[in-house]
């Protein structure tokens, strides 16, 4: 059931403006709305932080308390969907550090000195040959695959795990362009970057995981 | 004004993997009338000397509309529309174009090999890509210059063997070589004009066999 | 000299690759990048490999946890009462 106060009709500023309103007259209808609205999202964004099931829901929940315990502060400069992702990406960051043994290596990967290839140059002919730059070893043909495998769950596993081993300026992009399907104006406001600077990250971001995906199914395809 | 358009199976733009209307209605470009900020706003077509570059697997004769004008190697308007399938446009002259390409690639070739070398020799007496791409597999030793010119030729050869064995690839094919011949001819007169001359011929080539005019 | 024939080489191309889907490139960038696509088979299959990837990316399920789980309501009942 949704409240009237709260309903189509209004721009989504209004909206947000009266959903916080709500939460802050404590109307426990707001906050079941705000569930609706984003939490499934938010469990997907942990899971991309982090692979125990278990683990990524105790940080939502964790993110909902800090909402709550935040809404009478929150001056509403950035949306509420980037404020409530802000705080899960941080929370789920440092929760994922504590949940491996060692820190994972992508925790501390800067991006500035990342000026990785988007494709390692071996895969290209060298300078002095008279296809210089070309394919030397060119990518296949991924529609010949059978579409289970190349849209299977081992797949879209796959995909996630190149994702928690990216950087994290690269992750954050790539899963809230390419995973969440934000807008490129919002991921700058959200990430505090230029758009330039976000295609960049998005770019070393795609050609990481993309390779991984092409490792994935060229050894599948060995094996058979 | 007419003009000519290559698209993928099912009349399927090539790179806006947009679908031109059957029935011969216009297609408008996303935004026409504005002004041309990227080419994904504007439809594109080829006059005939641009044919050798945008090969595809079916051409088209179209009819192009609004503020139609040549950009580089293409025309760019606001709208147009399919008049009729070119049916001469087959695999089977896709794999001729690609030969006789090879074949240019070969006689480029042997501008820049020693006349009397055993390399010369074995290009030169090649009548068919099949035979160009035997003697380029044969040659050795050769220094740097006669090894890029062969090269080309060989490659050129082998992708008319390719083009025969897969008519679904015989486009590329098709192109590509279009593509090796001007680098050859490039190379081989270490001039850039010779590229121009070389599309030039191409586009001879294509309008003869096809029945259209060039510069038209 | 024969480098000048051509515009782009693929490994050019694969740098610029996401600049041309985000369509934020001049249109004689992304006429060279399409003239390369018509020639060369292999960056054909990289950019339909890119879009696999963003299209697979973009499949990401959502959760099929409970997200409205009791515990968050009571965590909710919790919060307004520690309000008042």
């Amino acid at each position: 059931m949704q409240p009237a106060a709260i309903g189509a009709g209004r721009s989504d500023d209004e909206d947000e403006r009266a959903l916080i309103a709500a939460l802050r007259r404590g109307e426990e209808a707001a906050f079941v709305e705000l569930i609706d609205r984003h939490g499934a999202a938010l469990v997907r964004l942990a899971r991309t932080f982090i692979r125990d099931r278990a683990v990524a829901e105790e940080v939502v929940q964790e993110t909902w308390l800090a909402v709550l315990n935040g809404i009478d502060r929150f001056e509403g400069r950035s949306s509420l969907k980037t404020w409530v992702f802000q705080i899960l990406s941080n929370r789920a960051r440092s929760r994922a550090v504590r949940e491996s043994r060692s820190a994972p290596f992508s925790a501390f990967a800067g991006d500035g000195a990342d000026d990785q290839a988007a494709v390692d140059a071996d895969r290209f002919r060298g300078e002095q040959h008279r296809w210089a730059g070309h394919w030397a070893a060119a990518p296949s043909d991924w529609s010949h695959l059978p579409e289970e495998r190349l849209l299977g769950r081992e797949t879209l596993a796959l995909v996630l795990e190149a994702i928690r081993m990216l950087p994290p300026r690269q992750a954050d992009v790539i899963v809230l362009r390419d995973v969440e399907g934000w807008q490129p104006d919002e991921v700058c406001a959200a990430l505090g970057i230029t758009d330039a600077n976000q295609r960049i990250l998005l770019h070393r971001a795609r050609s990481k995981v993309r390779a991984a995906l092409e490792r994935y199914l060229a050894a599948e395809g060995a094996t058979r | 004004m007419i003009a000519y358009k290559f698209l993928r199976d099912g009349q399927v733009g090539p790179f806006s993997g947009v679908r031109w209307p059957a029935g011969g209605e216009w297609l408008l470009a996303a935004t026409a009338g504005a002004p041309a900020r990227t080419c994904i706003d504007q439809v594109h077509a080829c006059r005939v000397e641009d044919l050798a570059e945008w090969m595809n697997s079916e051409l088209w004769r179209v009819e192009l509309d609004g503020n139609v004008r040549v950009d580089c190697d293409k025309l760019v308007a606001d709208r147009g529309r399919l008049v009729e399938r070119i049916d001469l446009w087959n695999a089977a002259l896709m794999a001729a174009f690609a030969e006789a390409c090879a074949l240019r690639a070969r006689d480029a070739a042997l501008t820049v090999l020693a006349p009397g070398s055993p390399a010369h020799r074995a290009l030169a007496s090649c009548d068919t890509a099949e035979e160009i791409a035997a003697a380029c597999a044969q040659l050795s030793d050769l220094e740097p210059g006669a090894e890029r010119a062969a090269g080309y030729a060989g490659d050129a050869a082998r992708h008319v063997l390719g083009a025969v064995a897969d008519r679904s690839t015989a486009p590329t094919h098709a192109a590509v070589n279009g593509f090796i011949a001007t680098h050859a001819a490039a190379f081989a007169e270490d001039d850039l004009g010779a590229a121009a001359r070389e599309r030039a011929w191409q586009a001879d080539w294509l309008a003869h066999r096809l029945g259209v005019q060039t510069g038209g | 000299m024969s480098a000048d024939v051509e515009h782009l080489t693929c490994k050019e191309l694969v740098e610029v690759l996401t600049n041309y889907l985000e369509d934020a490139l001049e249109a004689d960038e992304r006429a060279d990048i399409e003239r390369h696509l018509v020639i060369c088979r292999g960056c054909s299959n990289y950019v339909e490999q890119m879009r696999s990837t963003i299209g697979l990316l973009g499949r990401i399920p959502d959760d099929d946890g409970a997200v409205h789980s009791e515990k968050l309501l009571s965590m909710f009942g919790e919060w307004q009462a520690g309000r008042a």
